[in-house]
């Protein structure tokens, strides 16, 4: 089978159309991203919290967002996913309202304020008089302290341990959410002594805290310009490393490619309105380092053509070595796109954002190694002839 | 010929084996990050300057004993905000005072203003300041540790973020009570019994009232949280002298008791140089107060009755058996040499990983699925040829993450798919290559040697720069990013061994088995 058979395309020939196009698209992207006022941040780089709620019914999410506005916590955000259950609550970092003094050192910081606020207005009255009767919440308790609740007020309890670590085994089972009692009866080991102790010093709380995210301003200021570096640095590893292996001229037109990839992916990310994280930078600098295979299979071809083909003009060599490497470019592309989609439709949502710059990285990237890359050096050679070396 | 293949057949059946053996049962082997497992990943920063403030107190009563010991006359030692140390003092004792300031303040530089009296203004040195903070980092790192030992959490991870700096990263796997354990860990629990100077007080106002509004030189108010003759709802203070009789450091011991009242408390006891400290001082204090500092807050002031040799306790401010015992833990794993602020919080229960990893495991199934679809529909019996290193070329990756001890993040979960997809492109590359040259006339023998040949450097320059860039973000990330790092890089190692190395073997070994004249081959 082959579906590129051998190609005799034009690449070149309009290569002033798609360098105007690339361009504009590139202008166009950074405009865009300078007029909504940056990227948006998630909160590992703008700091903030982040609460991820699962509830043992669906909870009235717009009574919960009244309730957050009443809070006064500042932006918040609220999402629900799956079957409503789980409920994720962002709330930007928070400033010391005016006339408080900000808390005293060693006390809590702001995003653990917040954090607790968020939590407790989740509370029924009836979990609050709980809390406040001195009952703990075995949602949202460790074994530790269900082993202790035991040892202390069960003298026959035998194997305390061992229990506690099946009772949190059996809620982690179910989304973290024990919904009554009677579900602990059947463990081994649990007598109806046992479980009149559990009941008389634990209740079971409407939701379980399955995440807390805070990152203060620091970190996430600190993040945004590591990230920044990461990838200069890795633009200016790879740069070397072309210049090394072919010429300096190649690198440049790399790395001029590598630039347009990333800033029109970042671009691409930004209109979808998703929350720029870590994992994103990573997807960020898996493309700089992926999309370089498509440029690095026709500079290959390029230089060994080169050798060869000396009499014909560049141009014409390089042309032809795009339409030679053009099937290996695409599969090479076509697999690692397969995989890519997989990760977006299947691998859940924490993954998803990362798949999306993947894919449109991938697209991008190959598409550059053809219409800018190889273009650039194009023009390079027109410029300044190479000297047949290499 | 024969003989070279044989060798390479055994070497991947060795390192098949091999992985096999390192990843068998994968239970145990692959270990999984705090995002799969849950758990908590804590960032703290060490405010350094509580230790400066407190040498530079520390330097203050070391200066006083000085110049005392050496019967040098002075008006005044004080210490001002700026954390320097000035000496009010006649002319006269200029030379004197100078080598004082030689002799025992080696740490400190000075500049004299002459005056009546001479103004002495003595400065921290930058060196020094800088060597303070880095033991301050380094003991905190200490007691972290000892801490978290005295917890039981299971295989943490406590180190400096980066070189120097102020910054501690604690990764405490499987921890499913996060905010106990967090209040705990950064509790400075420094212990410190002073002496008491006047009160308590009722309130901070009323003691000001009574000292005429101003504090006296080397004491300080400090508000009382334990047990005090007040009642409820009050806030009483009590003035104490700053520099401790004994602290913590002497502590040897400390464990859950309950006081005369049957309530809970801490006892503890000193070592022998904390002892000796504290039988003298209670000798000649008999019928004073003695206040029982934690983290500047006064628990109790027991009147002193006789002289103290033995073990004592602390009682008073404890609600439940749980905060004494918690205490005891805190006293015996030792105190932070400085205060501690959260700046970065993750924790994560179990149940989120474990929807993270069914749904990672079945895209990967799915990926790997259309991969090898689409590799044997394409290239056909070499198309088998590529998926076989494809399998061995995962088998390779989970054997080097068992064996570095590598751990698995989610993002580690999608460089490893990412890496089913990149495994294969090493084998597009060589088998395009062999299309090529076998179009071009040559031979099958020829095509397939000279095209792994030819796509060699390829694959060599196009998934080094990947790892170039996979370098970097192994640089610039913090846990669950650098584990994608780590499975991309060794996905993309173990492709160049396996594309290339493992491939040709087998295509070699098949056309060796197929005798000389191959004239066909299924690609």
């Amino acid at each position: 089978m082959r579906f590129f058979p051998e190609t005799n395309i034009d690449f070149l020939g309009k290569r002033r159309i798609f360098l105007t196009l690339s361009g504009l698209l590139f202008l166009i992207g950074i405009i865009f991203i300078i007029l909504k006022g940056g990227l948006n941040y998630g909160i590992d780089f703008a700091g903030g919290t982040m609460i991820r709620l699962i509830f043992q019914e669906p909870p009235p999410i717009d009574s919960i967002r009244q309730e957050l506005v009443n809070l006064k916590l500042g932006d918040t955000e609220i999402q629900t996913f799956g079957d409503k259950r789980e409920v994720l609550i962002r709330v930007e970092r928070i400033a010391p309202r005016e006339g408080e003094s900000p808390p005293e050192q060693s006390e809590k910081t702001l995003e653990e304020i917040a954090s607790e606020m968020v939590i407790n207005s989740f509370r029924s009255p009836a979990e609050q008089d709980a809390l406040n009767r001195g009952l703990i919440d075995l949602n949202n308790t460790g074994r530790e302290v269900i082993r202790r609740v035991l040892e202390e007020r069960l003298a026959s309890a035998s194997t305390p341990e061992e229990i506690a670590l099946k009772i949190v085994e059996l809620r982690d089972e179910n989304r973290g959410l024990l919904n009554s009692f009677e579900q602990l009866a059947s463990l081994p080991g649990m007598s109806q002594e046992m479980l009149g102790t559990l009941k008389e010093n634990f209740f079971l709380g409407s939701f379980h805290i399955a995440q807390v995210e805070m990152v203060g301003p620091k970190v996430g200021a600190d993040l945004r310009r590591k990230a920044i570096a990461a990838i200069t640095l890795a633009l200016v590893g790879i740069l070397l490393y072309i210049t090394f292996r072919f010429r300096f001229r190649n690198a440049i037109a790399a790395i001029i490619a590598l630039v347009h990839d990333v800033t029109i992916t970042t671009s691409l990310f930004a209109m979808s309105g998703r929350e720029f994280n870590l994992p994103i930078v990573a997807a960020l600098l898996t493309i700089v380092g992926y999309s370089l295979n498509d440029t690095i299979v026709v500079f290959d071809r390029v230089r060994d053509n080169l050798k060869f083909l000396r009499r014909e003009p560049p141009e014409k060599i390089i042309n032809k070595s795009i339409n030679q490497t053009l099937g290996r470019t695409m599969l090479t592309s076509g697999t690692t796109l397969i995989v890519v989609l997989c990760l977006y439709f299947l691998g859940g949502p924490v993954i998803n954002s990362f798949a999306y710059v993947m894919i449109v990285g991938v697209i991008v990237g190959t598409y550059s190694s053809i219409y800018i890359a190889s273009p650039v050096l194009v023009i390079w050679h027109q410029i300044s002839p190479a000297k047949g070396k290499r | 010929m024969q003989k070279k293949i044989t060798w390479r057949i055994v070497l991947i059946l060795a390192i098949v084996g091999g992985s096999l053996f390192l990843i068998y049962p994968p239970q145990e082997k692959i270990k999984l990050g705090l995002d799969l497992k849950g758990g908590s990943h804590l960032v703290l920063q060490v405010n350094t300057e509580d230790a400066v403030e407190n040498e530079v107190d520390q330097a203050r009563e070391w200066l006083l004993d000085s110049l005392i010991d050496e019967s040098i006359p002075f008006t005044e030692v004080v210490r001002k905000e700026d954390r320097t140390l000035e000496i009010f003092a006649e002319a006269p004792q200029e030379e004197a005072i100078k080598e004082v300031l030689k002799e025992r303040m080696p740490a400190w530089d000075y500049t004299l203003h002459r005056g009546r009296p001479n103004r002495w203004v003595l400065h921290l040195k930058e060196t020094a300041i800088k060597e303070l903070e880095e033991r301050t980092v380094r003991q905190a790192l200490n007691t972290l540790r000892n801490r978290v030992d005295e917890f039981g959490v299971e295989e943490p991870t406590i180190q400096r973020q980066g070189l120097g700096g102020n910054r501690i990263v604690l990764e405490l796997p499987g921890l499913d009570d996060p905010e106990r354990v967090k209040e705990k860990i950064k509790t400075v629990a420094q212990l410190e019994w002073k002496e008491v100077v006047s009160g308590p007080y009722l309130s901070r106002e009323e003691a000001m009232r009574q000292l005429q509004g101003s504090i006296p030189e080397g004491t300080e108010l400090m508000p009382v949280v334990g047990r005090h003759s007040f009642g409820e709802g009050t806030n009483p203070y009590i003035l104490i002298r700053k520099a401790a009789v004994v602290t913590g450091k002497d502590l040897k011991n400390a464990f859950r008791s309950v006081d005369e009242d049957n309530l809970p408390a801490v006892s503890f006891t000193l070592n022998a140089e904390g002892s000796r400290k504290f039988s003298r001082y209670t000798a000649k204090h008999i019928g004073d107060l003695l206040a029982i500092v934690l983290d500047d807050k006064v628990h109790s002031y027991p009147v002193i009755r006789t002289q103290i040799t033995g073990p004592g306790q602390i009682s008073g401010g404890f609600t439940t058996l749980q905060e004494a015992e918690d205490l005891a833990l805190l006293l015996k794993a030792g105190a932070l040499p400085a205060s501690m602020t959260y700046l970065e919080e993750r924790s994560m229960g179990p149940s989120l990983g474990k929807d993270s990893i069914r749904l990672g495991i079945y895209a990967a199934i799915i990926g790997l699925f259309l991969v090898i679809v689409f590799m044997i529909t394409y290239y056909k019996r070499s198309g088998i040829n590529a998926v076989v290193a494809l399998f061995l070329n995962i088998l390779l990756v989970l054997g080097v993450l068992a064996y570095f001890r590598a751990t698995l993040t989610l993002p580690g979960i999608a460089g490893f798919i990412l890496t089913i997809g990149m495994a294969v492109d090493a084998n597009v590359l060589i088998f395009e290559r062999i299309r090529e040259e076998m179009r071009e006339g040559k031979s099958v023998r020829t095509a397939v040697s000279s095209g792994f040949r030819k796509a060699w450097r390829t694959i060599l320059d196009a998934n080094l720069t990947t790892l170039i860039a996979a370098l970097f973000l192994f640089e610039f990330g913090t846990g669950p990013v650098k584990g994608f790092a780590v499975t991309l890089s060794v996905g993309i190692l173990a492709s160049m061994f396996t594309a290339v190395f493992v491939s040709r073997t087998i295509f070699e070994a098949t056309l060796f088995r197929r005798g000389p004249r191959v004239e066909k081959l299924s690609i």
